[in-house]
């Protein structure tokens, strides 16, 4: 371990070595997908219960991720996309205030490595790059041409530091945090580290909803009527 | 209304730390890689200067991308 972060593999399957970040990301996927079984297993018409409060979240996105991209077709359709994107990064920035997390074995929030940022950031990349070549077709190349030939190296630079951009600010963000979380609970463990978890609550939300906001302002920017 | 301003904030502020952290991103990265150039071929400091060099460039553009775009939104209104 390395000043409360785990450090190589928890265990193998086969030849493949499975990390203790990997292991928090599996139960993460898993208590979203099992809320949301839960909430969807019997679908009644007059909604109550899981079933409304989920149908309230559903409504909430899509008007959010409506007004957000402009074009209600472009929002509906990446709004599932970017709702995971929320669910999985706040979720991960908040198992980090849970005690135990990066000391116990296979117990490591995901977001406070660079590798699982950047997977989101390569995710979005690619969605991107669908967007635009879903809404516009070959013509989508044009935009790295625009306005002249000569703007090519600066347009490639710029798609490629979005997704870098998004990689370092999360995982910066979320490790950092962690790290000072460590330091304290290390130098002072009583009292003194709660302030700081208090204002990880604010920071984990505020990054979750950065990296979605970002996300859906660049689809949106690839798929939009600029191009 | 005051939902809709709440929105309007949202995306304010995340495309303001966009901004900065996408200019830092471009810089360090055309930088890094021009840095790596020279390691490789020996050419220190030619490819680090060219590549921070295109690094601002793509910051500048960055910047006024978002001001047309704004320019823009307001012209539309």
């Amino acid at each position: 371990m390395i000043f409360g972060m785990w450090d190589g593999a928890l265990f193998h399957i086969g030849p493949i070595p499975v990390d203790h970040l990997v292991v928090t990301e599996w139960v993460i996927i898993a208590l979203i997908g099992i809320i949301a079984f839960m909430a969807t297993r019997e679908m009644q018409s007059v909604p109550k219960g899981l079933q409304n409060a989920f149908e309230a979240i559903i409504i909430f996105t899509y008007d959010f991720f409506t007004q957000l991209m402009d074009e209600e077709h472009v929002a509906k359709k990446w709004a599932p996309l970017l709702t995971a994107f929320f669910l999985f990064i706040l979720i991960s920035n908040y198992s980090g205030l849970i005690p135990g997390a990066a000391h116990i074995a296979g117990f490591q929030p995901p977001t406070s490595n660079w590798n699982v940022t950047m997977t989101l950031a390569v995710i979005t990349f690619f969605s991107v790059h669908v967007a635009g070549f879903s809404e516009h077709g070959g013509h989508y190349l044009h935009h790295f041409v625009s306005p002249s030939p000569l703007m090519l190296p600066l347009n490639l630079v710029e798609e490629v530091a979005h997704p870098l951009s998004l990689t370092v600010r999360l995982f910066g963000n979320i490790f950092g945090e962690e790290m000072v979380i460590a330091f304290l609970l290390f130098m002072a463990p009583f009292v003194v580290p709660a302030a700081i978890m208090g204002l990880s609550l604010l920071l984990g939300a505020i990054q979750a909803v950065v990296f979605t906001i970002l996300s859906a302002s660049y689809i949106a920017a690839a798929a939009g009527k600029g191009h | 209304m005051a939902e809709e301003k709440k929105k309007h904030w949202a995306k304010a502020f995340s495309e303001a730390i966009n901004l900065v952290t996408t200019i830092a991103a471009a810089v360090g990265l055309c930088g890094y890689g021009g840095w790596w150039l020279d390691q490789k071929y020996g050419t220190a400091p030619k490819f680090t200067v060219i590549g921070v060099l295109l690094g601002m460039a793509t910051a500048i553009k960055v910047m006024w991308d978002r001001m047309m775009a704004d320019q823009h939104k307001k012209d539309t209104k």
